[in-house]
């Protein structure tokens, strides 16, 4: 037999070893938490596709993810903790919420101006992390959290000061949008087709940035030794700047969607911790823009499907977060260089027999 | 007492560090490692002071045979040592940094006692420091004098010095050796890796010599220099010189214009300003640890005032001809986990912002095949050896003219890569506005260079084409002793 | 001075978790290592903490157990770095979401349920001192211990040799193994204990500052009490005054809230924003900057990171 195929083929075995290792280590902690595997997967499974209205909310639920993963995938190639993401996804949907609630808010081209702004309101809450951490050198964790927090304080102050309901102020959230704010949707089950065109949109020009162009790969240059840009005359600040404006920018179309899509109004937790949930698609992913998509769709579809197991198994729907954070873990462990070592010596034993 | 080596044999991957050394060294001598960069000395040491394990053989300190790879036993055994780079701690205090891993169970309780002490120790070795300085304010040959007496302090009996010396003002020098001459006097056993032979000679009685891992014999000094310097450096040339005929002068080019005087007042290297023609390579020839390698980064960096005059336009400060390789190969010039294509895309195609990754792909084979890369286009930096990383930091250097930087282009590189990269740099030098590279070893810079540069520690001692200079001089020029004396 | 007494003891009681947790990744990061789980396993500690008080109606117990948790999750961590040579950062960061959620699956029958509580130090001599005696002695164990920790932290760190030791492998692992210490248990024994403090800190929650059990408890705590620490620059005492500085703030904004009707839910926020807008000044004179201070603020702002803070072990052959 070739080689090559011989290591393509030990490659694929030793992707299933740890698919398998991972889906019973799952099984073994939802037994552990009191549930049965094979119900609790079969109750998300009906939840995220059971129904078509329920295809249809796992899209929904899908567009932020995938867009946030997305961003954090370009941070993550300059080699930054854009922790600051759910502050970038908060600044979105604030910037959407301001478009609803104008004038503008009544016209038919609300949702594409909503759109815009929100695009503009991330990108600049992601530079100002970038800013803090090329002008003063604060930790982009550290700066991004600060930011983080004070997003979630001017969404609440927003909530109930000036953008409160008439005659109450309560945290439950802003008035509806008008009508022609809300993402338009499409037949009886109120299909949503601008967040995955959104997101399919994001996703080539992702792709193309990282695979196709000079900026993506000075971005990834930089992240990988920002100490040997220079002798490329790469100005490695520069593009720190744009990795942040182009993760923000996408972080707050996904408060746009969550806004104008999910809850047609300003709510506190409007990000719905998507942003750190997120960061852990990226980190297992690899930072490969497919397997991130893939990813994120199989984690939207676990939130999802998730939604029901309260109902049906009266299991809490924080299992859900368990299952996904656990299967990160469980992946970055089986990818630490001590295992992959081991894998490395049998193909490179292999290599040598030839 | 007496330090003896018995078959100490280490190695790194496939180069072997260390091959099978014998010999002893006795107290009442202070006794050198000599060699040149490479040869195996610093190895050697961190043998001894526990930081490497070796593959095969034992050393024996007085009558106890030493656990190897232990930092704790040979502490125990009264062995410490004194690194290039001060072993201490940069955000402690000096009292701290003193007693970090001190066998006391608890110094604390005697904190004023130690302190005393410490000052009557610094008093004595008139060292001007304060026990409560942080490390960080501390200049290197301070917190090397301050090592020193800590080792004393811990009750170190057998001292290795691995050039040590870098940071040391002349007075500091003559203080700390002042120190050492009388430590071996009461039965120390003292050890000094240098390639610096004024040091040497001046401190020493024994010298063992290494080259390429081995013992070359062990004189007693003082002996001539010229003696040591024929025993360290191969005398047979080791890379072929290939003298080709000057090419003709591309004079309209101008000439280069290196301006110190106009340099901020952290870099003093040299009183006067160089000029010379474009066209040319120049090597800069220092030790290791010398000045030459921070000349070249400083050069790169614009720290240092580079202008090239010529008759269409007066001197024009050419940073964006600037093309630099270097030493660092990993760590400062390329990344680990691009590959050869992605390094060629990030080099050359700046200009488009769509990368056509066929003409980038056809261009790395052609760059591989021309450079003789030992690997393929989709191999990561990372797993190329040290001399095809070089060979591809010479690939990725744009075909436009301009002015090759160079920190040490071969290092840890064998003969015959050595000599392709160089051919390589030749072919293209005549047309450029120049190269300037630095290096260690005195045949590569007799071989390739039109115009020499001497460093003896951070100075430039000499500058001159090379016609003026013979070839005897520079080991003299390079490590600071007299060529009369 | 009737205002302000109490006042003074609120505030030292209302931070006796946080000072607690400040502390444990003070030590944890002096070694070298970021213990980024902070948020998650005081979730989790807190947890632990009620759910065992309860189960054996012993508070005490319910306090080591969290303890032992805490010390749990930093050996993950460390362990992790160490022999799998994997990212501080990202371990932590996933850990973070991990114990988080499983706190709220494990104590969806802890919710809002009475439980055991701490017993109260009675010190019949320290008591009578006017003003702080009382109050401060008269409060239950954790608050007094919290208190005692800042200068036993102080004195472990400066005043022993095993501080010291461990101080020097955050600094440069090198040059500590060059005077005989092993590097790599330093760093576990420091996260260890350090994560045993993080631990006590989430059982100061849910058994004395906000007692009881309920979904995402601690609110955010955590991610603040990683940047008292750099606000305290790495030393205890300096991240202990960082903490109470926070809960004056916390006390100041519920004070505020009978005041400012209507803005209940923003004023506990202020303080978030606020804290991280101080670091980032602070963090603007650390390192070379801070030199060129005036030196009667040197010892307030500032302060260098740990050198090895976060980086793996280089392996020496």
């Amino acid at each position: 037999m070739d080689n090559k195929l011989k290591i393509n083929l030990l490659n694929l075995g030793f992707i299933t070893i740890k698919l398998l290792v991972t889906f019973l280590l799952i099984s073994l902690i939802i037994l552990l938490l009191g549930g049965s595997p094979s119900e609790v997967m079969e109750s998300i499974i009906y939840g995220a596709f059971g129904k078509p209205q329920k295809i249809v909310k796992t899209l929904l639920i899908w567009a932020p993810i995938a867009l946030a993963s997305l961003a954090l995938l370009i941070t993550f190639s300059a080699g930054l903790w854009n922790i600051g993401i759910e502050g970038q996804i908060i600044a979105g949907s604030i910037g959407a919420t301001i478009i609803a609630r104008s004038a503008l808010g009544e016209s038919i081209a609300s949702p594409y101006i909503q759109i815009f702004i929100g695009l503009i309101f991330g990108g600049l809450w992601g530079l100002l992390c970038g800013f803090l951490r090329v002008k003063f050198n604060v930790h982009e964790i550290f700066g991004g959290l600060g930011l983080d927090f004070v997003a979630s304080g001017l969404i609440v102050y927003l909530i109930i000061g000036p953008w409160k309901r008439a005659g109450i102020a309560s945290t439950s959230g802003t008035d509806i949008f008008p009508d022609a704010s809300w993402l338009p949707t499409l037949g009886k089950y109120n299909f949503q087709i601008i967040p995955l065109v959104l997101v399919i949109g994001s996703f080539l020009i992702i792709f193309i940035l990282i695979k196709y162009t000079n900026l993506g790969l000075r971005l990834r240059a930089t992240g990988i030794n920002p100490s040997s840009t220079s002798r490329y005359k790469i100005n490695s600040s520069l593009y720190f700047y744009y990795a942040f404006a182009i993760a923000g920018a996408l972080a707050g179309i996904a408060g746009v969607v969550q806004a104008a899509g999910f809850h047609h109004k300003l709510v506190p937790a409007i990000s719905g911790g998507y942003g750190f949930l997120s960061i852990l698609i990226v980190l297992a992913s690899s930072r490969n823009p497919i397997i991130t998509m893939i990813l994120s769709f199989f984690f939207a579809s676990m939130i999802a499907g998730g939604s029901q197991l309260q109902l049906r198994l009266d299991l809490h729907s924080s299992m859900i977060s368990i299952i996904l954070s656990s299967i990160v873990l469980i992946w970055l462990v089986m990818r630490s260089s001590y295992l992959n070592n081991m894998f490395n010596k049998i193909t490179s034993r292999l290599n040598l027999e030839k | 007492m007496e330090i003896k080596f018995k078959n100490i044999t280490k190695s790194f991957g496939n180069i072997l560090a260390n091959k099978d050394i014998n010999f002893t060294i006795s107290s009442g001598k202070i006794h050198a490692l000599l060699g040149e960069n490479g040869a195996g000395k610093s190895t050697l040491v961190k043998i001894l002071s526990g930081h490497y394990r070796a593959d095969d053989g034992e050393i024996i300190v007085g009558e106890k045979k030493l656990e190897l790879g232990s930092t704790k036993d040979s502490i125990k055994n009264g062995i410490g040592i004194l690194a290039q780079d001060p072993l201490d701690f940069s955000n402690l205090n000096v009292l701290e940094s003193f007693i970090v891993g001190s066998k006391n169970s608890n110094p604390f309780i005697n904190i004023k006692g130690i302190k005393k002490n410490i000052l009557e120790q610094f008093k004595k070795y008139k060292i001007n420091v304060n026990p409560d300085d942080q490390i960080r304010d501390l200049s290197v040959g301070e917190r090397q004098q301050v090592e020193l007496i800590r080792l004393l302090f811990n009750g170190t009996k057998i001292i290795i010095l691995d050039e040590p010396t870098n940071g040391f003002s002349l007075e500091q020098k003559q203080l700390v050796f002042e120190v050492l001459k009388s430590l071996n006097e009461v039965g120390f056993i003292i050890i000094l890796v240098s390639h610096k032979l004024d040091e040497v000679l001046d401190l020493c009685q024994e010298a063992t010599i290494l080259k390429r891992g081995e013992i070359v014999s062990t004189v007693q000094l003082p002996c001539p220099s010229d003696q040591i310097i024929d025993l360290m450096f191969d005398s047979k040339s080791s890379v072929k010189v290939n003298n080709k005929k000057e090419s003709l002068k591309n004079s309209n080019l101008g000439s280069i214009l290196i301006n110190f005087s106009k340099n901020p007042k952290s870099i003093q290297y040299y009183d006067q300003n160089i000029n010379f023609p474009c066209g040319k390579t120049t090597g800069v020839i220092g030790l290791q640890g010398s000045g030459a390698d921070q000349f070249i980064r400083d050069c790169f960096s614009g720290k240092i005032d580079i202008t090239i005059k010529n008759e269409n336009s007066d001197n024009f400060i050419p940073e964006k001809y600037f093309y630099y390789t270097p030493s660092d190969r990993l760590e400062k010039g390329l990344f680990n986990e691009l590959k050869i294509y992605e390094h060629v895309a990030i080099s050359r195609f700046s200009n488009s912002q769509i990368i056509d990754w066929k003409k980038v792909e056809n261009k790395s084979i052609q760059l591989i095949d021309d450079f003789n890369i030992k690997g393929e286009k989709s191999t990561l930096a990372s797993e190329l050896s040290g001399g095809n990383q070089q060979k591809l930091m010479l690939a990725l250097i744009p075909e436009e003219i301009g002015l090759l930087l160079m920190e040490q282009p071969t290092r840890g590189l064998d003969v015959q890569s050595a000599s392709f990269i160089w051919r390589k740099i030749k072919t293209r030098s005549n047309s450029d506005y120049g190269s300037i590279f630095s290096t260690t070893d005195i045949e590569e810079v007799w071989a390739y260079s039109d115009y020499i540069m001497c460093f003896s520690g951070n100075s430039i001692t000499h500058f001159s084409d090379k016609s003026k200079i013979s070839k005897n001089e520079i080991p003299y020029l390079i490590s600071g002793v007299n060529s009369n004396g | 001075m009737t205002y302000f007494e109490p006042s003074f003891i609120t505030i030292i009681s209302l931070s006796a978790p946080l000072v607690f947790v400040v502390i444990g990744e003070t030590i944890t990061e002096r070694s070298g290592v970021v213990n980024l789980s902070v948020e998650g396993t005081i979730l989790i500690t807190a947890l632990t903490a009620f759910a065992v008080a309860i189960s054996t109606n012993n508070a005490s117990l319910g306090v080591l157990s969290a303890g032992l948790v805490g010390s749990l999750i930093a050996l993950i961590i460390v362990l992790c770095d160490i022999k799998l040579n994997m990212n501080q950062i990202a371990v932590g960061f996933v850990l973070t979401i991990l114990c988080g959620k499983l706190s709220s699956f494990l104590g969806q029958n802890y919710v809002r349920i009475p439980g055991p509580s701490l017993p109260k130090v009675d010190l019949p001599i320290l008591k009578n001192i006017p003003y702080i005696g009382p109050s401060l002695f008269n409060q239950n164990i954790l608050v007094l211990l919290s208190v005692l920790l800042i200068p036993m932290a102080w004195f472990f760190l400066y005043r022993t040799q095993f501080g010291l030791n461990l101080r020097s492998v955050g600094e440069n692992p090198t040059s500590s193994m060059s005077r005989g210490i092993n590097p790599e248990l330093m760093r576990i024994l420091g996260t260890i204990i350090g994560g045993f403090l993080i631990g006590i800190g989430g059982a100061a929650f849910s058994l004395h500052a906000k007692y009881g059990w309920s979904e995402g408890h601690t609110g955010n705590y955590g991610w603040i009490c990683l940047a008292i620490v750099i606000f305290g620059g790495w030393n205890p005492i300096r991240a202990a005054l960082g903490a109470y500085a926070f809960g004056a703030f916390q006390l100041i904004a519920l004070k505020m809230q009978s005041i400012t009707i209507g803005f209940t839910q923003v004023l506990p926020l202020i303080p978030f924003p606020l804290m991280i807008m101080t670091l980032i000044f602070i963090q603007m004179f650390n390192g070379e900057k801070r030199r060129k201070l005036p030196v009667l603020l040197k010892p307030i702002i500032g302060g260098i990171e740990p050198g090895s803070l976060g980086k793996p072990l280089k392996k020496e052959k």
